[in-house]
């Protein structure tokens, strides 16, 4: 062997043992046997790898939530938990669309309630504007209760017009999925999702009959509700801008804007235009885009739906948004990207309030015309 | 058969013995098997995944389904080749999901996380670089082999291909490393040093 291939061998001799030499500290014993143990039935832990992700997700639109539900005082909290059929779900807990929904009557409360094994699931409130679908799912509450709802129902699936809501997925790896986040309290969440017409999935109806699937931790059977959903959303403005902007290697266009008194939404287009990939680009898959209408006035994320093909350069975005308050006359995106920490790895800079630091990108920043 | 003997699998516990009394029905035995296993499955899925929070709920999720699926196990493959297939499986519908909505989990989770998580420490930060041009393949042969020191004829049990096939591979991403390594040589020489 010549000294260059044992030069070699050491080399890669050296890389071997630093991954196994791995500095590790973990203790999994307690956590997989008492896990084992509480979800006794195997779809429960099957569908545990989903969860991790939806619950992470709704903790974006919690950020938010979080801050609606402080302003409610004590008094007027307990007051809302003696008379818990009366309170809306989407008034106390959803965003700001949810809130108009329910104010402005474009929600509608079926009130229906389903029991099984002893327990009893409910709907209490559906708002679909046409881009989003929102439900409030409750089960009756008691003072005592420990376990929050969100965590009894360990999976759902749903249905449309009795066909799996994927049936209107653009394809396999670009899959709808719902996200579900809690609500008014530990005996309610909310669950939500949208359709991927924008990304070359098919529309949801107009009007539909929605089944909701729910499995419950103890409960044999899923439990199975029915409701029908209506858009109820008449006046909006739909543009179809398909504006484009290049910085760098970025092209990034905007195809698609779409106002209801609900949601505010966008879909963009983001193209890598030399030989890279979005795989493992960080800068890249984390960036935002602000929403100011003439004045100034900033919207609030809600979520959406991002999506890239694997090693692919093409990104594809559904953003939501809370409404405006009245139709603006124009709208500005001004795309963003975080800042990260040079010597670690995908941890934010942060700026002297814990938040992370951002840096517009102006090249890219898009202004149209709403109001004719 | 080129399988390791079970008793090899780890010198100091009879992880045959274990394996059948908890297919037995007696699932708290299952904790030794844990115990044996963890370091090494969370250090697959860790360079598999590349966040530590990831490579924990992965690691968790792998040891509930070799319990739930351990009636299945038997001895044509050592215990630990059929956990590292079950690791594999799992590790790639995580990057699947990950590329569903990535941006927006991703981004929240760094947010939520940043205080309570500790910081990558330069000795994985240099490993994930290594491994960032590899193939997923590539990775799980380098991964199979400084873990557990498999020879190509095991890699090529757990990843069901030939012998030959690993062989190549596994020279294909030498070449590819060594040549990253020498980019960044400077780097990785202190670094290493500074590891003792």
């Amino acid at each position: 062997m010549s000294i260059h291939s044992k030069q070699k061998d050491k080399e890669m001799a050296r890389i071997e043992l630093l991954i196994r030499e791995t500095p590790v500290e973990i203790d999994l014993v307690d956590r997989v046997i008492s896990k084992y143990e509480r979800n006794e039935q195997p779809q429960v832990v099957k569908h545990q790898k989903k969860w991790h992700y939806k619950v992470a997700f709704a903790t974006a639109m919690l950020v938010s939530l979080l801050f609606i539900t402080s302003f409610i005082s004590p008094t007027m909290a307990a007051t809302l938990k003696q008379v818990p059929v009366l309170s809306s779900i989407f008034r106390l807990a959803g965003d700001l669309g949810l809130q108009m929904a329910d104010e402005k009557g474009l929600s509608t409360k079926p009130q229906v309630s389903v029991t099984q094994e002893g327990f009893t699931l409910s709907v209490s409130e559906v708002a679909y504007d046409g881009t989003r679908v929102s439900i409030a799912i409750e089960r009756p509450y008691k003072e005592d209760q420990k376990e929050a709802l969100m965590d009894c129902i360990s999976n759902y699936n749903l249905f449309i017009n009795d066909e799996p809501i994927n049936s209107f997925a653009p394809s396999e790896s670009n899959s709808i999925s719902g996200f579900m986040y809690p609500g008014k309290d530990n005996a309610s969440v909310i669950i939500e999702f949208s359709d991927l017409r924008n990304q070359g999935g098919k529309p949801f109806p107009e009007q539909f009959d929605l089944t909701i699937q729910a499995f419950v931790k103890g409960i044999e059977n899923p439990i199975e509700i029915d409701i029908p959903v209506k858009n109820k959303v008449k006046d909006y403005v739909a543009l179809a801008p398909n504006i484009s902007r290049q910085y760098d290697n970025i092209h990034l266009t905007l195809e698609k804007v779409k106002l209801t008194p609900v949601t505010t939404s966008i879909t963009t287009r983001m193209v890598l235009t030399d030989n890279s990939t979005f795989t493992d680009n960080l800068t890249l898959l984390t960036m935002g885009i602000v929403i100011i209408d003439e004045h100034g006035r900033e919207i609030e994320l809600i979520g959406g739906n991002g999506w890239n093909a694997t090693n692919g350069n093409i990104h594809l975005d559904d953003l939501r948004y809370t409404p405006f308050e009245s139709v603006p006359k124009t709208i500005t995106l001004k795309p963003y990207i975080h800042l990260f920490k040079e010597n670690e790895k995908g941890m934010f800079q942060l700026d002297k309030n814990g938040y992370p630091k951002i840096q517009y990108i102006p090249e890219l920043e898009i202004t149209i015309p709403v109001q004719p | 058969m080129t399988t390791r003997e079970p008793s090899k699998e780890r010198a100091d516990i009879d992880i045959q013995s274990i394996v059948e009394q908890v297919q037995s029905g007696d699932t708290h035995d299952y904790a030794e098997i844990i115990r044996c296993f963890q370091k090494q499955i969370y250090i697959y899925c860790y360079y598999m995944l590349g966040t530590k929070e990831e490579a924990e709920d992965a690691s968790q999720d792998i040891f509930i389904k070799g319990l739930e699926n351990i009636h299945k196990f038997s001895y044509t493959v050592s215990l630990s080749a059929w956990l590292y297939k079950i690791a594999h499986h799992h590790c790639i519908d995580v990057i699947k999901s990950k590329n569903r909505g990535y941006k927006f989990w991703l981004s929240v989770k760094r947010e939520q996380v940043k205080q309570t998580q500790a910081p990558i420490p330069e000795y994985d930060e240099m490993v994930h670089r290594l491994l960032e041009n590899l193939h997923v393949d590539e990775k799980r042969i380098l991964l199979l082999r400084s873990i557990e020191e498999y020879s190509f004829e095991e890699i090529s049990e757990i990843m069901d291909m030939k012998p030959a096939t690993i062989r190549k591979k596994y020279e294909r991403l030498r070449k590819k490393l060594i040549k990253e390594n020498k980019l960044g040589g400077g780097f990785y020489e202190h670094s290493f040093k500074a590891e003792g």
